[in-house]
């Protein structure tokens, strides 16, 4: 598989992205906030606590697709958390049953999909979005 | 690109899926290829259906829903397989359009255009597609 390129510095991108909206609160005069309000810090960006989750339920799946053998379906969980910039793989544990795998899977579709709703980085978005449709397949 | 500017993109992509799915249904034999015959049926049916939500999430964002072309480029259709992969990139083509749909929009929009992508990236397995790691997103091409 070629290389996928990286949501590319994930927090980075989203502090970037705070900045943003810092700068266009001054554009719009919004006089609401302090002067010397302190600046948001990465932390308490929506979108690196949701990545942060999505990263957690990614690892889930991952550990238990490895765990009962589907290393096709571990792939492609490794694949998604390198994208966010994800840790490295943990080793699976316990032999799950195949149906205990698809629900896991079809949880983790409608995590994806909520959290796809929630991204306030529409690129962020997009890239969830593509997870779910990915997990969609492999539940097809 | 805006929302509505989204919306429209992906409206006109569903004026042109649900053209090439009507020629691909005259395309396809409901006797000799049955199982085929029925995926174009039901991904027809399902395009009329994504095309009048988005004609009325365009309404609802307070924009004039663009019409379909008076025309549409079909691919060469000789045989089943042709069928097939004119099918199968159609449904990728709507599967990136979707993609950048989810990202220029929020709420409702949003919720539509990551229902659709999955629908797509599902659709698309019907006509012998195989599965991707990252579906509508060409910059993580793995096809």
């Amino acid at each position: 598989m070629p290389a996928a390129p990286h949501l590319l510095a994930r927090r980075t991108a989203l502090t970037l992205g705070a900045v943003a909206i810092v700068a266009t609160g001054c554009d719009d005069g919004d006089s609401s906030d302090p002067a010397g309000a302190p600046p948001a810090t990465p932390t308490s960006d929506p979108d690196t606590v949701l990545v942060d989750a999505v990263l957690a339920d990614l690892a889930r799946a991952e550990t238990l697709a490895l765990g009962a053998g589907f290393v096709d379906l571990a792939a492609l969980h490794r694949a998604h958390i390198e994208a966010l910039e994800g840790p490295e793989a943990e080793p699976g544990t316990g032999g799950a049953s195949k149906a205990a795998v698809r629900r896991a899977e079809q949880r983790l579709q409608r995590q994806l999909v909520q959290a796809s709703l929630e991204a306030e980085s529409g690129a962020l978005a997009r890239l969830l979005a593509s997870m779910s449709a990915a997990v969609a397949q492999r539940l097809a | 690109m805006s929302e509505l500017d989204a919306l429209q993109t992906a409206l006109a992509g569903e004026h042109a899926a649900v053209h090439v799915y009507g020629a691909l249904g005259g395309r396809t034999s409901a006797s000799a290829t049955p199982a085929l015959f029925e995926a174009v049926s039901a991904a027809y049916t399902a395009h009329r259906a994504r095309r009048d939500l988005l004609t009325a999430a365009v309404i609802d964002a307070e924009g004039e829903p663009v019409a379909a072309a008076p025309a549409y480029e079909v691919p060469r259709l000789e045989s089943p397989r042709d069928v097939e992969r004119a099918a199968r990139e159609l449904e990728r083509s709507c599967a990136a359009t979707y993609a950048y749909l989810v990202a220029s929009t929020a709420g409702a929009p949003r919720r539509l255009a990551i229902g659709a992508l999955n629908d797509a990236a599902v659709r698309e397995l019907a006509f012998r597609g195989t599965p991707e790691t990252f579906p509508g997103l060409d910059e993580y091409t793995d096809r």
